[in-house]
């Protein structure tokens, strides 16, 4: 038997993880209770279409991240060329346009009542159907559209991956004889897979997550499947089986990713030795170089942002009506609660984890992290179904003994949502915290302890203090993912209740781009900021 | 469109259009409210929509909204009226909820997104 103080730190984890859990443990259950009616007719006819178009979504979302994030990432770790410095960051800003946003942007500039189109009509006097246009409404347009925001995934592992390969590496290969173009293939590209692959598998997470862009394009995925299931067919059991086989494939993903991350370590074993000097380029191809890296910040974040700013700003006074101001008081105070919630909770899992080695404290967590590989579509229906029977109860009993009707208690509240960002989000929190606490010697907290502090008090006056950087870097990121969250928010928000990310998407589906315009450039701007913090990151880790 | 001399041509080709005129007859969507079971303020809320019936309110919202009018005398708003008389689908609105799901594994079996 362990004393009780071991026990009080072993519930305080195990219950808030098994709640963070059970979203996706329901998901999994309604396996076992299937509908079978409605399953039937689903697999006679749009599984089938579900399950492609998913699946060459996030592979195709996959390839285009790995070519334009290993390219990139390629050329600036490699070689000395104008704006490098600046271009090694600005290639991170895609990170900060939602996928949904830059997809109705590029819908509103290449339609036919679009700048594109119409500049080409006029300029060569063309009508409608004398000409053809790629349609950007489209699978293609969709990958595309997905490539150009998750490619900076894969660009951020691949960049450190690439410099962390050794000089001698690139030697040895010249001295047997290989070209530059050699060395890459056949020794760069093989050693830094584990990154590239890692990269690659959240992207396509993303992918598969993603349920405003092929919505707004009119594709038939798992994603909007389980909407047009629950809230067309009425069928919950068949919304949550469709969410189970969706999470299914997403978690094959994540053990492949896992798998494949396993390696990283025998490869880089020994061999941080020196960084190989950036090779100098002639100038004309330094030019080209700087372009090919330019193309991917320009598409990606530059020209949809500018478009975005020249919808928003010729009316923006009209548009900034208090509506909007209730719109940013929403979604800051909700992202700021659920960023809150989430790092506190994460402290909590981090610091147990530390203080203890039993496996009831350290099996769940994991478990409970889950939620970031799982969309957030499924995540809903995960923590409405257990909610909604939770109210349903609750309301009985307490009609019975008291005689009052609770109403929806949890589900028609914010409860539900912070729930659900929990579920979501742990993952991003705990990974900034424990990497914080790993940072802080275990002698460190034996020194406070044999002074005389409790726990509590090691955790109030040693951790804190040192954690700050972490925390905050924590509460950011959550913050920025929660704005951009949408399908959660979607379904779960209490009624009368509207925040920047829903509101770009009702505006969108009327197709009112222009006034979508400034609540999207409002999610974008402040999108920005962990970018920023991140590229920080990633050069500070570099230096040491 | 119309004040625009370069849209001016494109923007006079569009036309108002009756779906299913030898049929059954266009489909009819309303804009409907209800209060529900626990809603605080319930009095209120049965005096709002009464409000909302009243000849005067519907007058405003026909006009400001552009939507038919439900209640008998009203006028609708003159661009409505310039678009010309329709045969409305009667289909009963409950019916619509009843069905959906049904409806929607229609679309699903004929390949409709």
């Amino acid at each position: 038997m362990l004393p009780l103080k071991a026990d009080i730190w072993r519930w305080s984890v195990l219950i808030p993880a098994l709640l963070l859990a059970m979203p996706v443990l329901v998901i999994f259950g309604s396996v076992f209770s299937p509908d079978v009616e409605v399953w039937r007719h689903l697999r006679q006819t749009v599984l089938a279409d579900y399950i492609i178009n998913s699946l060459l979504l996030a592979f195709g979302t996959g390839a285009g991240a790995l070519l334009i994030g290993t390219g990139t990432a390629w050329l600036v770790s490699q070689y000395q060329f104008v704006g490098r410095r600046l271009l090694q960051w600005l290639l991170l800003l895609p990170l900060a346009m939602p996928a949904y946003i830059i997809a109705y942007t590029y819908t509103g500039m290449l339609d036919f009542a679009g700048p594109v189109q119409g500049w080409l009509r006029e300029s060569f006097g063309w009508a409608y159907g004398d000409y053809w246009f790629p349609e950007i409404r489209s699978l293609s347009g969709a990958i595309l559209m997905l490539s150009l925001v998750l490619y900076p995934y894969v660009y951020m592992l691949a960049r450190n991956a690439f410099r962390e390969q050794s000089g001698s590496m690139l030697e040895a290969s010249r001295t047997l004889g290989f070209s530059p173009r050699q060395h890459f293939w056949k020794v760069a590209l093989p050693l830094a897979r584990p990154a590239l692959l890692t990269g690659a598998a959240l992207a396509m997470m993303e992918a598969f997550a993603d349920y405003g862009t092929v919505q707004y394009f009119g594709i038939a995925t798992f994603t909007t499947g389980i909407f047009r299931t629950w809230f067309g067919m009425g069928s919950q059991g068949g919304a949550a089986q469709l969410a189970a086989l969706l999470s299914s494939f997403v978690l094959v993903l994540l053990v492949l990713e896992q798998w494949s991350r396993r390696k990283i370590r025998y490869f880089f074993q020994g061999q941080r030795q020196q960084i190989s000097p950036l090779r100098q380029l002639p100038m004309p191809r330094q030019l080209l170089v700087a372009l090919i890296c330019l193309l991917p910040v320009l598409l990606g974040f530059i020209v949809p942002a500018s478009q975005l700013a020249s919808w928003a700003l010729p009316n923006w006074l009209v548009l900034l009506t208090p509506d909007f101001g209730w719109l940013i008081w929403n979604s800051f105070s909700l992202a700021a609660v659920a960023a809150i919630l989430s790092v506190m909770l994460a402290l909590l899992f981090g610091y147990a984890s530390r203080l203890r080695r039993d496996p009831l404290v350290r099996l769940p967590v994991p478990l409970a992290a889950l939620g970031y590989a799982i969309p957030g579509t499924v995540i809903a229906i995960g923590v409405m179904i257990p909610l909604a029977w939770l109210d349903r109860n609750i309301d009985l009993l307490a009609e019975q003994w008291f005689d009052i009707r609770t109403g929806l208690l949890l589900s028609g509240t914010l409860f539900a949502l912070l729930l659900a960002y929990s579920v979501r989000f742990l993952a991003v929190s705990l990974h900034s915290v424990e990497a914080g606490l790993e940072r802080i010697k275990p002698s460190m907290d034996n020194a406070a302890r044999s002074l005389g502090a409790s726990p509590l008090q090691v955790l109030h006056r040693v951790h804190v203090p040192l954690l700050r950087g972490s925390v905050l870097t924590a509460l950011m990121l959550v913050f920025v993912d929660v704005l951009k969250e949408l399908p959660a928010t979607l379904i779960l928000r209490p009624f009368n209740f509207n925040t920047l990310a829903v509101r770009t998407y009702e505006l969108a589906s009327d197709e009112r781009l222009a006034d979508a315009a400034l609540p999207a450039l409002a999610i974008v701007c402040v999108s920005i900021i962990p970018v920023i913090l991140l590229s920080r990151t990633l050069d500070a880790s570099r230096g040491s | 469109m119309l004040a625009d001399p370069q849209q001016r041509a494109t923007a006079e080709k569009v036309k108002v259009f009756w779906p299913d005129q030898d049929g059954k007859g266009a489909h009819i969507n309303i804009s409907g409210a209800a209060v529900t079971a626990h809603a605080p303020n319930k009095t209120n809320a049965v005096r709002l929509l009464e409000y909302m019936v009243t000849a005067q309110a519907q007058q405003w919202y026909a006009e400001t909204n552009h939507e038919y009018p439900v209640v008998a005398g009203v006028q609708a708003s003159d661009l409505l009226q310039q678009m010309g008389e329709f045969k409305a689908d009667k289909l009963n609105m409950d019916k619509l909820g009843e069905l959906n799901g049904e409806a929607i594994r229609v679309m699903d079996r004929a390949g409709w997104r």
